[in-house]
């Protein structure tokens, strides 16, 4: 059985290790294109809703802790605290995704969504200039929110597929299949978890706070 | 190795193992004969066979690609197509052969096979994910078989940007989805192979006492589990693009196209040591079984495998030494890709000197081990021509890229599988393919290969251009000997198709070790029980325990065996005619005396 | 992304299913543990059985918090091009809390601990190596973008 759960561990590590690379393909070219467009990425990012942002930064925070904690009680095969928690978890992601569409929706609003309603050029012909003037080119505003979409879009399918999981988990934790001593599914399924949390943690600085803190936050 | 395996008909009282057409009784093969235990199996036996065909069939279409192009440039205006038709030849040709069979080749069929085998244990560590591996594989193809239906794509393996996310009216995002589920099951089977590895090897099994194939299979899987993932988001970008017209890679929008290159290359050049490693494990096996003696420099060649791996992810950029990639950078990677030439010639060194006063027996896979080595040579050191940024610029995009390419996947990779193929084919079936047969296609396969390709280097050289339909006059004898060459490699590949079938039923039975090989995969019975193992042996000694002198005195003691045997089995007969005659025996019956039995299969 | 579901569940039914060939397996573990040499941790039983305190957890989603707080505040003054690594080391930080603590890396093999590193060296090598072409364009008389 300890082989049994060291293959499973690892196994799952093994896992996280391709999702932090596929991720990271993504995060370069982030990288890249901050480096060659500064300005560009500093104006968009200006129009990201810090506070929401960090409100699901601590969203997610506290979701790692309680779902931390519903491991904890499927080790002391605690049945009623594992679905408690797995529940509260669960109920932390949804709403992680429900402040994440309510960005979305204000993204659309305003033309923001690459592909889809764009017209930020259309409503800010001053930025254009600006732009312009900083050698930036006008486009890469247009890049910003494509990175954005790509990054967060991603990351919400994971959360996405991470609910499900939790949600699942949470049904067969309240018929004891995990208090019995097999805790271990409910330990990989914390790894996965805290991974899109991990991810989320590199996320918010890199696309919110590119402008800093004190830009208004948030629509204009 | 001489043992009689427990249930001779020699032994009274014990119940025949072996049922009546010559095979064990119970084997994998025939435990269960319904669809649901194939298709929901979850031995990694049958898996291997589940890919041995989809692969197969795969093969055949890539195939049929490569027949169509060849066909074509007999004239220099092309022959038989339109040069967008042309296109999607060679395309679907490159995607077939790369994603749905070059990458899961070896490792999906041998590997699978193999690896728990090797390591004395009963399945991989995630039986489960071993099938979904092969489901994601089996969608992929479809996917990528219906977009063939439709056109396929034109764009060439590579996807490059911006014909494949602006230009391209085929479907490419339609073959991207096919690629992309291969990768995810390419993923996966890495994923399996190295917990597997690491955690599940017999007891005494420990990392210097593997074969060489478990660790050229497991760097194979380091690679698969690092590198894909960027492919899979390089991908997924192509397809946003192509869709949202966003501006990754799309300089009006502020894209560079180039980055498209470095990312998809990140993989694919990682990518095609995933293709040749496994290789190079066939071919270690087949070496120091055919050469009786143990690989020369093991522990050489053990990191050598490592090495490659993890080398092979610092030179992709020399696929790009012709684009906007600064020189600084090209002449970094350049110099890296002199280095990671290193490994490889090292296992080749090895292999070479394994051969030297070694007892050679040039049978079906070691022809095919030899022409490996030979071929991969050759594809390996042009490679060298193509790593000197140099003749890079005058060679790039030539057919000279393309023979090179051709020497390692199909010299070296195709051959190895071709040989690992015949090598196990009788632990796998249980039934010896025909001997002469199987010499004349690998030879038929090496002179066809040669003929095919060689004539590609001269081309390339003197200036023609990869990719095209229609070529100026002064090439067309170099692409008839090409084509003629190839249509004979065709006839090499077809005919082992045809003889193992053909051994699946009339082939002689195989026994547990035709060829008396070492190694654990040789000690249970062939085909093996779905369990592998009735107990999990001890391993005790290292992988290759030959030796010319202790094979010699093997066979003569296993001679003495059977002399001895027949002895007792005449006076058996003897015995039994005087009882049916009513004659009372002289002595109180024959002792079935020393009859060698080993119950437990002996540690390697 | 339809392979992670299956993944979790195959985790989970991977215990029931498959009890008799790990059965065997298991027999023998105990005879190989000592010659495996891998997978030891300095506990002497197993790494999973830990159980971390409650108390630790808190402690650990307060250092979050913090570091939460950090972030915010460090985004108000304009640094210049030093705003990018400052909020890159905290989320460095966050990010190793989580994996240590909440991913129980203090408790997992090296082997583990190898595997978690390993990715990060490898999109090192992603990084740098990519970056290195991008980076040393102007150096040359490359046409920019």
């Amino acid at each position: 059985m300890k082989q049994q759960r060291e293959c499973h561990t690892l196994g799952m590590w093994l896992f996280l290790v391709t999702e932090l690379m596929m991720f990271g393909g993504l995060f370069f070219v982030y990288s890249l294109y901050r480096g060659m467009f500064p300005v560009a990425f500093e104006e968009g990012s200006k129009h990201l809703n810090i506070w929401l942002g960090t409100i699901n930064t601590f969203v997610l925070l506290f979701s790692s802790l309680t779902m931390a904690m519903a491991v904890h009680s499927a080790g002391s095969k605690d049945r009623k605290w594992l679905v408690r928690w797995l529940l509260i978890t669960f109920v932390l992601g949804a709403a992680f995704l429900g402040i994440k569409a309510v960005e979305w929706g204000v993204d659309w609003q305003e033309g923001l969504i690459p592909g889809l309603n764009w017209h930020y050029y259309a409503d800010h012909p001053e930025q254009a200039a600006h732009l312009l003037e900083a050698n930036s080119g006008v486009h890469q505003v247009l890049m910003f929110f494509t990175i954005y979409f790509c990054m967060t879009g991603l990351h919400a399918i994971h959360m996405i597929i991470g609910l499900g999981l939790v949600g699942t988990f949470a049904v067969m934790g309240w018929q004891g299949k995990f208090t019995n001593g097999n805790e271990q599914p409910v330990e990989i399924l914390g790894l996965y978890w805290h991974l899109v949390d991990i991810i989320w943690i590199f996320l918010f600085p890199l696309l919110y706070l590119i402008a800093g803190l004190m830009h208004g936050g948030g629509g204009h | 190795m001489s043992a009689i395996t427990a249930g001779d008909p020699l032994i009274p009282g014990r119940r025949s193992a072996t049922g009546e057409d010559g095979l064990p009784r119970e084997n994998y093969l025939n435990a269960g004969y319904d669809l649901k235990s194939w298709f929901f199996t979850l031995d990694h036996k049958r898996i291997a066979i589940l890919y041995l065909i989809s692969l197969t069939v795969m093969f055949a279409i890539g195939g049929f690609g490569a027949m169509v192009v060849r066909l074509n440039l007999l004239t220099p205006n092309g022959l038989i197509v339109r040069p967008q038709t042309y296109n999607r030849m060679f395309s679907m040709h490159g995607v077939v052969m790369v994603f749905f069979f070059l990458v899961p080749s070896i490792p999906a069929v041998l590997g699978n096979f193999l690896l728990p085998l090797m390591l004395g244990t009963r399945d991989l560590a995630f039986p489960k994910l071993n099938l979904l591996s092969w489901y994601l594989y089996v969608v992929g193809a479809l996917i990528a078989i219906i977009a063939m239906i439709f056109g396929g794509v034109d764009t060439g393996w590579t996807f490059y940007a911006p014909l494949s996310t602006q230009y391209s009216y085929d479907n490419v995002s339609l073959v991207i989805a096919g690629a992309f589920l291969a990768g995810f099951s390419s993923i996966l089977t890495g994923l399996n192979f190295i917990v597997t590895v690491h955690k599940m090897r017999a007891p005494g099994l420990t990392w210097f006492r593997l074969p060489l194939f478990i660790w050229s299979i497991y760097a194979t899987s380091l690679i698969q589990v690092l590198a894909t993932p960027v492919l899979a988001i390089t991908l997924l970008a192509l397809v946003v693009e192509r869709v949202f017209h966003v501006g990754f890679f799309d300089p009006k929008l502020g894209g560079d196209p180039v980055l498209m290159q470095h990312m998809f290359w990140f993989y694919s050049h990682p990518a095609v040591y995933i293709m040749i490693l496994p290789g190079m494990a066939v071919i270690s096996e087949i070496v120091a079984c055919f050469s009786r003696k143990p690989i020369f420099g093991y522990k050489f060649v053990a990191f050598a495998s490592l090495g490659i791996a993890v080398i092979s992810f610092l030179v992709w950029g020399h696929h790009m030494f012709t684009t906007s990639q600064s020189p600084f950078a090209a002449t970094v990677f350049s110099f890296l890709s002199f280095i990671v030439a290193i490994p490889s010639a090292i296992k080749v060194f090895n292999w070479t000197a394994t051969l030297h006063k070694g007892s050679i027996q040039l049978t079906t896979p070691m022809l095919y081990a030899l022409s490996f080595i030979g071929l991969f040579t050759i594809g390996g050191l042009t490679g060298l021509h193509l790593a000197s940024m140099a003749a890079d610029v005058h060679l790039q995009d030539t057919y000279f890229v393309v023979a090179h390419f051709h020497y390692v996947m199909v010299g070296g990779a195709m051959t190895a599988f071709l040989g690992g193929m015949h090598f196990w084919w009788p632990k796998i079936f249980g039934r010896m393919y025909p001997e002469s047969w199987g010499k004349a296609s690998a030879i038929i396969v090496f002179v066809g290969f040669n003929l095919t390709f060689f004539p590609q280097f001269i081309m390339g050289i003197e200036g023609m251009p990869r990719r095209y339909a229609t070529y100026a006059e002064e090439f067309q004898l170099w692409h008839i000997l090409s084509t003629a060459g190839a249509s004979i490699m065709g006839l090499g590949f077809a005919l082992p198709f045809t003889y193992l079938l053909w051994s699946l039923k009339k082939g002689p039975i195989a026994g547990p070790n035709p060829f008396r090989a070492t190694g654990l995969e040789w000690q249970c019975p062939s085909p093996p029980p779905t369990l592998n193992f009735e107990k999990i042996p001890i391993v005790t000694t290292g992988p290759y325990a030959y030796s010319a002198e202790g094979d010699e005195l093997e066979h003569a003691e296993e001679q003495a065996q059977r002399a001895q045997l027949e002895l007792e089995l005449t006076r058996l007969q003897i015995a039994g005619d005087r009882v049916a005659e009513g004659v009372p025996l002289a002595t109180p019956g024959p002792a079935i005396s020393a009859v060698p039995e080993e119950d437990s299969p002996r540690g390697v | 992304m339809a392979s992670k579901k299956s993944k979790g569940q195959g985790a989970q039914e991977h215990g029931h299913s498959h009890e008799g060939g790990h059965a065997h397996s298991h027999a023998v573990e105990t005879h190989g543990r000592d010659t495996h040499g891998h997978g030891h941790d300095t506990h002497g039983h197993d790494d999973d059985h830990h159980v971390m305190p409650i108390k630790t957890y808190l402690i650990v989603f307060s250092t979050l918090m913090v570091l939460l707080v950090v972030t915010l505040l460090a985004a108000i003054p304009d640094l210049g091009p030093w705003n990018l690594p400052i909020a890159m080391a905290i989320a460095v930080a966050k990010a190793l809390v989580v994996m240590i603590w909440f991913m129980h890396l203090k408790f997992s093999s090296p082997l583990t601990r190898l595997f978690a590193g390993a990715a990060f060296f490898w999109l090192a090598i992603l990084f740098l190596l990519t970056l290195s072409d991008y980076i040393s364009r102007p150096w040359f008389d490359v046409p920019k973008l």
